[in-house]
C-alpha cells in the first residue's frame, strides 16, 4: 500500500460499509440482531448501574424492550434465519403436492438396477421438494421385420437379453452388471418390447406408417449394449436374423423422460392426492422427499397461472483468497480468507441474508452478519453448513464455476476438511469439480469446470454474460459499469494479503469489498432478467433449467423435435456425426456498389426470412434440386415446430400488451425472446454438420431460395422503375444482403423515396408466389456503403425524424483496438451522417491526429489490452513480453495468468518490433515515456478511417494522415532510460522556447519575452486551472466511488476510464505547478 | 443612495495605523505544491482537528443529562437500539452531483460542469463517516438540518434494525476562540467592501466602476457622501476583479486559439483603475472564481506582478481567497463566495447566504464541501478551512444582494456576517463601520444622460 500513515493506529485504512442498502421492512435477521444487542445492553446496564439497573430507562426505550420481548425468537444467533420456514407434514392421501421443478437428474438405484428421475424444486410456500419418479424406463425404436407376429415378442426379448449378457458381446460389460442369479429379471437388459406403428422422420414415405419395435431397456446404462445388439442383428422367429436400425437410441434419459411426461424446464408439476407417497428417509436436505409413478405425475404447461415463479432461494457468493506476491492464488497453499454471501428470494428486491465468513477477526458491519474464525477449516465447514441449512435453489456468482467453487473444494481437500464437499441437496453425494470441454458452434470451445451440486442450479453470471453479450471486457468491473452504470472499486490482489494481515478494521474493508462482489451478480441477474429469461427459455425449449448454461444450442432443438415428432408418430433416426468441411453455399450477398450516398436509399425486406421459408415454401423443386413436400401432402416437422414457435410468440406478445403486472410483462417478454431465439436456431440446426440431425439439403435450399429472390427482385425493380416507364430516374439496386435489397431510386427527397419504396415492395410482391412478400420498412439517408456487410447509415422510418444511426461490421467492439478507434469512428460517422458535415468530420479527424502527435490524447484512449492466457506462445506477443518484463520489475504487481494486460505502444529504438515497444501504461505515466504516435496513426487509425472516408474522399483519403496538421510533434522527455542519465535538463523560455541562461533557469521567460509576461502567465494559468479542475474532479470521483473519504483510493480497476486520467492529472498538475512557480521569480 | 456631482470640497481621509504582516497572512498559502497525494488526507485532518471540539460540545450537551448518553468511539461500533452518539464527517451522496465519470464516459473530456441549483434530491444518502467506515443517517433531524457534505458533526440517536442510524439531534464544533477586538470609540471608520467588478476584455472599466473609484476617493457625490467616503480607511475587493475568458476546449489545431494577448491589455486597464483607489487608501485584492489564478481553493494571491501601478503604493495587498486580515483592531475573514455558494447547493430550507456563512462558523469550518464539490488543493498536513480564530467580521463576496447576519455562541463569540453583492450586476458596495460593525449598502448609479 503506497499509502502514507496519518495517524498511528488504524489511520491508513478507513472504510465505509458502503453496503447497507436500505430495506423497507426490518428483516427477520435484523430483528434478531436487535434482540441480541438488547440483551447485551440490558446486561451492560445492569452491570454499570448496580441495583438501580433498568429502573431509570426512558419511557420509549422500555417500551421498545417490551415489544422485543414479545417476539417469539429463541436463539441469539442470526443463523436461526438461515433455514426455510418449517414445512407442515404432508398427508399424501388428502393433499396433492405442487411445486416448480428447477433441476431434473437421474439416479441409479442398484437394488432394482433401474434409474429414477429426480426432480428438485420448491412449492409456492417456499418448501423444498425432492421428488423421485419411479417406473420410467428408457427405450428406443427399431423397425420390425415384415410379417412379425406379436405373440413372438417374449422370444425376441429373451433373445436380446441373451445377446446382451453374452460375455463375448462387446460393450455388454460396460453396461449392466452380470447376472448374479438373484431373480432373473433384475439383470435383464430388455424389460419389454411393444409393437407400434411409426414413420421415420427423414424423407417422405407417403404418409404410410410401418411397424416398429419399441424396445424398453432397464436403465440408461444398458441402452448402448442393447442398441449394439440390435444393430448387429438378432434372431426373430419367422424372419430369421434381423439387423435393425435403432431409432431415438441416442436421446438422453432425462430428455426422454421430460418429453414423454410433457414436463418442460422450470415448470410446475403436481402430484395428485393419493398418487404419491412420502419417504421416511432423510437422504436429502429437502423438506419433502416423495415418490411418485411417472404416469401419475401431472405436468402443468407453463401458461396462464402456471407461468408464475416459485419463491426460489438464490445464493450469490464471492470469496477472497490471500495470495503470495506474484503468484495467482493456489488452493493448495493460499488460504481462503473470506466468503461473502447474499441470499435473496426470487421476486424480492432486497436480500434477506447478508453475511460474511472471515478468517481472523473482523470489525462489525451494520446490517451484515459477520462470523469470524481462527481456523480456516472450521470456517469452510461452517460455510458448508450454512449452504446446507439455507438450502438455496440457485447458486450464482461471478466466475464461481471456474474459480470460487473449485477453489473452495480444493482448499477443503488441502485442509482435510472432509465434511466440506457436500454442497448439493443429496446428503451422501460428494461435490467435486471436474474439468470439461465445452464446445459449441455458437459459443466456441472453452475449458471449464463442472461442479455437481445435485438439486441446486448453478448459474454463473460470467458464463451467462459471455453467452448473451459481446463485450470488450467481461470483468465484473466492466460489466457492472456497462449494465448497472457504476464503476466498481477494485482492490488489487497484491494488497489483499496486506489488508488481511493488518487489523480487524482492514479486514472489514475487505469484507465490505467481498460483500459488494457477492451482491453485484445478484443485481446483474435482476437487472438483465437472466433468471426469468432463462426459465422461459427452458420452458419454451423443454430442456431442464441447468442445461441452459452447461449445454449448447442443439439440445434445445432436439428436445423440441422429439416433442413434436412423438405426437406425429415420427421416429427420429440416429445419425453419426459426419464432421468434414462440406459447406453449402453461404450467405447471399450481391456485390455492393460502394460509395457515400447523399440520397435516400430505400430498403426492401423479405418479410419471410429464410427460416420461415422452411415453413411455408410450396415448391416441389428447389434450386439445389432437392425436393420439399407440399404441405397439402404433409406438413414437415420443422415447419410445424416453427409454426408453433411463431404462433406462441405472437400469443406471448399479445398477452404482453394486455398484461398490467410489470413482473408478468417481464416474464412474457422473456418468453417471446426465448421463442424468437429458438425459432432462429431451428434453421441453424439443420446446417450443423457434426450435429445430431444434419440435413444440409434444407439449409442449402433455403439459402438458394434467398439468392433467387434477391436476383429476381433486382431484375424487377431495375426494369420497372426507369425513366422509360415514366419515373424521374432510373432506379438501381446498390446492394443486396440475405433478406434485404437496397434500392437507389434517384430521388433526393425522403418522402418520395419512401413512397417509391412502398410502391416497389407492393409491385415485386405481386411477382412472387404467396406467402413471399417484399416489405418496405426503412430508408437510409445518407448511406455509406463500405463493403459487403459493412455499411453505415441514418435509419429513417418516418420522413420527419430519423430513428437511429445504424452501422454494420465496423470496428466498434474489437478488443485489440485502443478506445480511440471506436471513439473517432463513431464521432466521424455521427458528423458525416447525422450532421451531414463531411468537412467537419475531416477536420475533426485531422484534429485528433494532430492531438495524438502532440501528445494531447488521454492515455486511457490509447490503452490496448489482451488477456494473458498462457505463457508459451510460439510467436512473441506484445502483452506476453510485457508481462514478463513487468515480472522482472516487480513480481508482486505483474499481471497473472488470466489477467488482462493493458499496454500502450511506446517509441523504441529503430526497427524495434511492436512487441518490444509495449509498455505498462502506469510505467509510461510515471516515467514520462514517449508514445509511439506513428503506431497509433498507422496501425490503429489508418485502416478503419480509410475505410469510412474512402467512399467520400477517394484517393484524397491519405491527406487525413499527412499534411500540415501532422507537422507539430510533441515528444515527452523520458525520466528514465539510458539516455536520460546523460542529459541535463534545461528550462526554456515559456514564450519562445529558447533555452534560458544558466543564471536565469528559475525564470519563466527570457529577457526578450519579458514584455509578454502577463500574457504567458495567463496562458500557463489556463493550463494550471484546467489541471487543478481535472485533478479535483477525478480524485473526488474516486473517493466517492469507493464510498469513503477518509481512506486512500487504492482501486486498480484499469477498465475504468478514469484510471489513467487521474494518474496523469497528478503528474501534469505537479509539473505545471512548478512551471507556475517560475513566474513568481520573474516579476 | 444616488450620487450626483457637486463642487469638490477637500476633506482629510481618515487613516488607521497600518499593521505589519499579520499572523494570519500565511493561513491560506499553499506554498510549494505537490499533487502526488490524494484527498483522503484533508478529510482526515479535518476530522482529526475538529473531533475534540465536537466531542466537547456533545459531552456538554448530552452527557450531563439525567439519563447519561455514552459516546461510541467508532461509528461502525454502534450496536443496537441503545441511545448513543457518534462523531464523524457528514457525507451527502447524491445523484444530483455532477458525475465526472458520466462526463468522461460520454464525452471523453473533463470540463468544469455547470453546477446544478441544488445537490439535494430524492436519490440521496446522508452518511456519517470516521476512520472505521460510514453509517447512513436517517430521520427528520437529518432531513431538516442545515447541513453539507464534509461537516464534522456529532449525532445522537440509535441504530435501526437494518443498520442505519436514526438521528435525534446533531451538534457541531461550535465557534472557535475569538481574539479580543480593539474598538476605537472616538470616530466612525469604514471599510469599503466591493465584490465582483468583473472587468471584461470588452469592457475593462465600466462607467459604474469609474464612478466607484471617484466615490471611494471622495470625488463624487454631495458633501454628506464625501464626508462619509473620507472616513473609508480601506477598500477590500472580495473576489471578481476580472473575468478571464474561458480558454477554448477540445481538439484544436490553431495555436492562436490560446492567444491571451487581449487578456494582457485587460490586466493593464484594471491595474490602472485600481491604482486610482490604491493611491487614496489601502487596497486589498482577493481573487474570485474567474480571476487569473488557481481555480481551486484556497486561491492564491493574484500575482502582484500583474499590477505594476498598484504595487507602487504601500497599502496595496494582493491576498489569497479566502483571507484573514486585520483593520484597526478588527479581524476580518473574507471569502469571494464560492464556498458559500456551494453550501447553498446543499441547503434545503431556503437559508440565506448569510445564514449559511453563519452556520459554517458554527461548524468551525468555512469550506466543508471542499474537495467533494468545491475544488481545493489536496492538503496533507492540515485543513486550512478549519476556523482556528473566529473573525469579528466574515465577509462573503459574489452574492446577489447585500445582506448581513450575526453568528454568536454561548461562549460569547460574536461574528458579523456580511454578504457583498456582485458590483457588476448590483452596482452596490457595502460600507462596514468598524466601530459598530454595522453595514451600509451604497448603490452607485450613473446619472441618466
Amino acid at each position: 500500500m503506497g499509502g502514507h500513515e496519518t495517524n498511528g493506529e488504524e489511520a491508513s485504512l478507513r472504510r465505509d460499509t458502503g453496503f447497507n442498502v436500505s430495506s423497507q421492512a426490518p428483516s427477520a435477521q435484523a430483528m434478531q440482531n436487535k434482540r441480541a444487542r438488547l440483551n447485551a445492553a440490558k446486561a451492560k446496564a445492569g452491570g454499570a448501574m448496580g441495583d438501580a439497573a433498568g429502573g431509570d430507562l426512558p419511557e420509549d426505550f422500555s417500551k421498545e424492550l417490551e415489544q422485543l420481548e414479545q417476539l417469539d425468537v429463541h436463539a441469539e444467533d442470526p443463523a436461526v434465519f438461515w433455514p426455510r420456514n418449517r414445512a407442515p407434514a404432508l398427508d399424501p392421501q388428502s393433499t396433492g403436492l405442487v411445486f416448480q421443478q428447477m433441476e431434473i437428474d437421474e439416479e441409479y438405484v442398484p437394488s432394482t438396477n433401474t434409474a429414477v428421475a429426480r426432480l428438485f424444486g420448491v412449492t409456492e410456500q417456499g418448501h423444498s421438494v425432492a421428488c423421485y419418479v419411479q417406473g420410467f424406463f428408457p427405450y428406443f425404436y427399431c423397425p420390425a421385420p415384415a410379417g412379425f407376429n406379436e405373440k413372438d415378442i417374449p422370444l425376441v426379448v429373451a433373445e436380446l437379453n441373451r445377446l446382451v449378457q453374452m460375455p463375448s458381446s462387446a460393450g455388454g460389460g460396460s453396461g449392466g452388471p452380470p447376472s448374479r442369479g438373484d431373480g432373473s429379471h433384475r439383470s435383464d437388459a430388455v424389460v419389454a418390447i411393444e409393437m407400434c406403428m411409426k414413420e421415420p422422420l427423414f424423407g417422405y414415405h407417403g404418409n404410410v406408417k410401418a411397424p416398429f419395435f419399441r424396445i424398453v431397456v432397464r436403465n440408461p446404462r444398458l441402452m448402448r449394449p442393447v442398441t449394439l445388439a440390435v444393430k448387429r442383428g438378432f434372431n426373430v422367429p419367422g424372419a430369421g436374423q434381423h439387423a435393425g436400425t435403432p431409432y431415438e437410441s441416442n436421446l438422453e434419459f432425462i430428455i426422454r423422460f421430460m418429453v414423454d411426461t410433457d414436463i418442460v424446464g422450470a415448470s410446475w408439476v403436481e402430484l395428485p392426492a393419493g398418487k404419491y407417497s412420502v419417504r421416511g428417509t432423510n437422504r436429502t436436505f429437502c423438506q419433502y422427499e416423495v415418490d411418485v409413478n411417472y404416469r401419475d405425475l401431472v405436468a402443468h404447461e407453463p401458461v396462464g397461472e402456471w407461468s408464475k415463479l416459485a419463491p426460489l432461494r438464490i445464493l450469490s457468493l464471492d470469496i477472497e483468497c490471500a495470495g503470495r506476491p506474484g503468484v495467482f492464488p493456489e488452493a493448495k497453499t493460499d488460504p481462503v480468507i473470506q466468503i461473502a454471501n447474499v441470499v435473496t428470494i426470487q421476486g424480492q428486491r432486497q436480500p434477506f441474508i447478508r453475511n460474511v465468513f472471515t478468517l481472523d477477526t473482523c470489525a462489525p458491519i451494520p446490517g451484515v452478519h459477520v462470523q469470524s474464525f481462527q481456523d480456516e477449516a472450521e470456517m469452510l465447514l461452517k460455510w458448508a453448513e450454512f449452504v446446507q441449512t439455507c438450502d438455496p435453489d440457485i447458486v450464482i456468482g461471478y466466475n464461481t464455476t471456474d474459480f470460487d467453487l473449485p477453489y473452495l473444494l480444493e482448499r477443503a481437500e488441502a485442509l482435510s476438511a472432509h465434511r466440506f464437499p457436500f454442497l448439493g441437496r443429496v446428503r451422501d453425494t460428494m461435490t467435486t469439480a471436474k474439468t470439461s470441454h465445452f464446445s459449441s458452434k455458437a459459443y466456441g470451445t472453452r475449458e471449464s469446470k463442472t461442479i455437481n451440486m445435485d438439486g441446486r442450479v448453478q448459474f454463473d453470471v460470467l458464463a451467462a454474460m459471455r453467452r448473451e453479450y459481446k463485450l470488450r471486457s467481461f470483468s465484473l468491473n466492466a460489466v457492472s459499469a456497462k449494465f448497472l452504470g457504476e464503476q466498481k472499486e477494485d482492490v488489487p490482489y497484491s494488497i489483499i494479503t496486506d489488508l488481511q494481515r493488518e487489523s480487524a478494521e482492514t479486514r472489514r474493508r475487505l469484507a465490505v469489498y467481498c460483500l459488494k462482489d457477492a451482491f453485484l451478480p445478484q443485481r446483474l441477474v435482476d437487472k438483465l432478467m437472466f433468471l426469468v429469461n432463462s426459465m422461459e427459455m427452458a420452458r419454451v425449449t423443454g430442456v431442464p433449467f441447468n442445461y441452459l448454461l452447461t449445454r449448447g444450442q442443439q439440445i434445445k432443438v432436439v428436445s423440441q423435435l422429439y416433442r413434436h415428432s412423438s405426437r406425429q408418430d415420427l421416429v427420429v433416426p440416429v445419425i453419426e456425426s459426419q464432421g468434414g468441411d462440406s459447406q453449402y453455399e453461404g450467405a447471399i450477398v450481391i456485390d455492393p456498389k460502394r460509395g457515400y450516398y447523399d440520397a435516400p436509399i430505400a430498403t426492401l425486406d423479405f418479410t419471410i426470412e429464410r427460416l420461415q421459408l422452411v415453413k411455408d415454401v410450396d415448391y416441389t423443386s428447389t434450386p439445389t434440386h432437392d425436393c420439399f413436400v407440399k404441405p397439402s401432402k404433409r406438413i414437415g416437422l420443422l415447419p410445424h415446430i416453427l409454426k408453433e414457435l411463431l404462433s406462441a410468440r405472437k400469443q406471448a406478445k399479445a398477452e404482453m400488451k394486455n398484461e398490467t403486472d410489470p413482473f408478468k410483462v417481464q416474464v412474457l417478454n422473456g418468453r417471446q425472446l426465448a421463442l424468437k431465439i429458438s425459432a432462429n436456431s431451428v434453421y441453424g440446426f439443420t446446417g450443423a454438420l457434426n450435429g445430431r440431425l444434419p440435413c444440409l439439403q434444407i439449409s442449402a435450399s433455403v439459402t438458394a431460395f434467398g439468392r433467387q429472390m434477391i436476383d429476381e427482385t433486382t431484375r424487377q425493380v431495375e426494369s420497372r422503375f426507369t425513366v422509360a416507364n415514366g419515373y424521374a430516374h432510373d432506379a438501381s439496386v446498390i446492394y443486396g444482403d440475405t433478406d434485404s435489397v437496397m434500392v437507389k431510386f434517384g430521388v433526393s427527397d425522403l418522402a418520395d423515396a419512401m413512397r417509391l419504396g412502398q410502391e416497389a415492395a407492393d409491385f415485386v410482391t405481386t411477382k412472387f408466389i404467396s406467402p413471399i412478400k417484399l416489405e418496405f420498412e426503412k430508408v437510409y439517408f445518407p448511406y455509406l456503403l463500405i463493403n459487403k456487410k459493412r455499411y453505415a447509415g441514418l435509419y429513417w422510418t418516418r420522413p420527419d425524424k430519423y430513428d437511429k444511426l445504424d452501422t454494420k461490421g465496423l470496428e466498434t467492439v474489437r478488443r485489440d483496438n485502443c478506445q480511440l478507434v471506436p471513439l473517432v469512428l463513431n464521432t466521424c460517422l455521427k458528423m458525416m451522417l447525422i450532421d451531414r458535415d463531411v468537412d467537419g468530420a475531416v477536420s475533426y479527424t485531422k484534429g485528433v491526429i494532430a492531438d495524438l502527435l502532440q501528445n494531447k490524447i488521454d492515455l486511457s484512449m490509447l490503452v490496448i489490452s489482451k488477456q494473458l492466457s498462457k505463457t508459451d506462445y510460439a510467436a512473441k506477443q506484445a502483452h506476453v513480453e510485457l508481462a514478463e518484463r513487468m515480472r522482472k520489475r516487480d513480481a508482486g504487481s505483474a499481471p497473472q495468468l488470466g489477467d488482462r494486460v493493458p499496454y500502450v505502444i511506446i517509441k523504441g529504438t529503430k526497427n524495434a518490433k511492436t512487441y518490444e515497444k509495449a509498455e505498462d501504461p502506469i510505467y509510461v505515466l510515471d516515467n514520462n515515456l514517449p508514445i509511439d504516435t506513428n503506431y497509433y496513426v498507422e496501425q490503429q487509425l489508418t485502416n478503419p478511417l480509410t475505410r469510412i472516408f474512402e467512399p467520400i474522399l477517394g484517393s484524397k483519403v491519405s491527406a487525413l494522415f499527412k499534411g500540415s496538421h501532422t507537422r507539430t510533434i510533441h515528444v515527452a522527455a523520458p525520466t528514465t532510460g539510458a539516455m536520460s542519465r546523460f542529459t541535463v535538463k534545461t528550462n526554456t523560455c515559456l514564450g519562445c522556447k529558447t533555452p534560458l541562461r544558466k543564471d536565469q533557469q528559475h525564470r519563466a521567460v527570457c529577457t526578450h519575452c519579458q514584455s509578454r509576461l502577463p500574457e504567458l502567465y495567463m496562458r500557463n494559468m489556463d493550463t494550471m486551472r484546467e489541471l487543478e479542475m481535472r485533478y479535483a474532479r477525478l480524485w473526488t470521483e474516486c473517493q466517492r466511488c469507493q464510498g469513503s473519504v477518509n481512506n486512500e483510493v487504492v482501486c486498480t480497476n484499469s477498465d475504468c476510464p478514469i484510471f489513467y486520467m487521474r494518474k496523469k492529472a497528478q503528474k501534469d498538475s505537479e509539473t505545471q505547478a512548478s512551471v507556475m512557480e517560475r513566474f513568481d521569480c520573474s516579476w | 443612495m444616488d450620487v450626483c456631482e457637486t463642487a469638490p470640497a477637500v476633506l482629510p481621509r481618515t487613516r488607521v495605523a497600518h499593521e505589519g504582516p499579520s499572523e494570519y497572512e500565511a493561513e491560506f498559502k499553499t506554498g510549494r505544491r505537490s499533487y502526488n497525494q490524494q484527498f483522503n488526507h484533508i478529510y482526515f485532518q479535518r476530522l482529526d482537528g475538529l473531533k475534540p471540539h465536537v466531542h466537547e460540545q456533545a459531552r456538554r450537551r448530552w452527557e450531563g443529562q439525567r439519563q447519561p448518553v455514552t459516546w461510541t468511539q467508532r461509528v461502525l461500533n454502534v450496536d443496537g437500539p441503545e441511545r448513543t452518539y457518534i462523531i464523524g464527517t457528514v457525507f451527502i451522496d447524491s445523484a444530483a452531483k455532477p458525475s465526472t465519470l458520466a462526463q468522461v464516459e460520454e464525452a471523453r473530456w473533463i470540463s468544469d460542469p455547470q453546477p446544478p441549483a441544488t445537490y439535494r434530491c430524492s436519490a440521496e444518502d446522508v452518511f456519517l463517516e470516521d476512520e472505521s467506515g460510514r453509517i447512513r443517517l436517517v430521520g427528520p433531524a437529518v432531513e431538516h438540518a442545515t447541513l453539507a457534505s464534509g461537516v464534522v458533526a456529532a449525532v445522537l440517536g440509535s441504530e435501526t434494525p437494518d443498520g442505519q442510524f436514526e438521528v435525534a439531534e446533531m451538534c457541531f464544533a461550535g465557534m472557535g476562540p475569538q481574539p479580543a477586538r480593539v474598538v476605537d470609540d472616538t470616530q466612525d471608520k469604514y471599510v469599503a467592501l466591493v465584490s465582483g467588478l468583473n472587468a471584461t476584455v470588452n469592457c475593462p472599466v465600466s462607467l459604474e466602476m469609474q464612478l466607484l473609484a471617484e466615490y471611494l476617493c471622495g470625488n463624487a457625490g454631495g458633501e454628506p457622501d464625501q464626508a462619509l467616503s473620507a472616513q473609508i480607511v480601506q477598500t477590500v475587493v472580495v473576489g471578481g476583479i476580472m473575468v478571464v475568458p474561458e480558454p477554448p476546449l477540445g481538439h484544436t489545431e490553431d495555436a492562436r486559439a490560446n492567444d491571451r494577448a487581449p487578456v494582457q491589455r485587460l490586466v493593464e486597464e484594471v491595474d490602472g483603475f485600481l491604482a486610482d483607489i490604491a493611491a487614496a487608501m489601502p487596497l486589498t485584492l482577493l481573487p474570485g472564481k474567474a480571476d487569473p489564478t488557481d481555480i481551486s481553493l484556497p486561491q492564491q494571491a493574484l500575482n502582484p506582478g500583474m499590477f505594476a501601478q498598484c504595487r507602487r503604493y504601500a497599502g496595496f495587498r494582493s491576498t489569497t481567497n479566502p483571507a484573514y486580515f486585520e483593520v484597526d483592531g478588527t479581524l476580518l475573514l473574507a471569502s469571494a463566495g464560492q464556498n458559500v455558494d456551494d453550501l447553498g447547493r446543499y441547503a434545503k430550507c431556503g437559508e440565506t447566504p448569510c445564514e449559511l456563512a453563519a452556520s459554517s462558523l458554527q461548524w468551525r469550518h468555512i469550506a466543508p464541501t471542499a474537495p467533494d464539490t468545491l475544488w481545493c488543493y489536496p492538503f496533507t498536513k492540515n485543513d486550512p478551512f478549519i476556523v482556528r480564530s473566529t473573525p469579528h467580521v466574515y465577509v462573503v463576496g459574489g452574492q446577489a444582494e447585500p445582506g448581513t447576519g450575526l453568528a454568536q455562541s454561548a461562549g460569547g463569540q460574536q461574528t458579523r456576517v456580511v454578504a457583498v453583492p456582485d458590483f457588476s450586476a448590483a452596482h452596490t458596495i457595502v460600507l462596514l463601520n468598524l466601530r459598530t460593525l454595522e453595514c451600509t449598502p451604497v448603490r452607485i448609479t450613473v446619472p441618466a444622460a
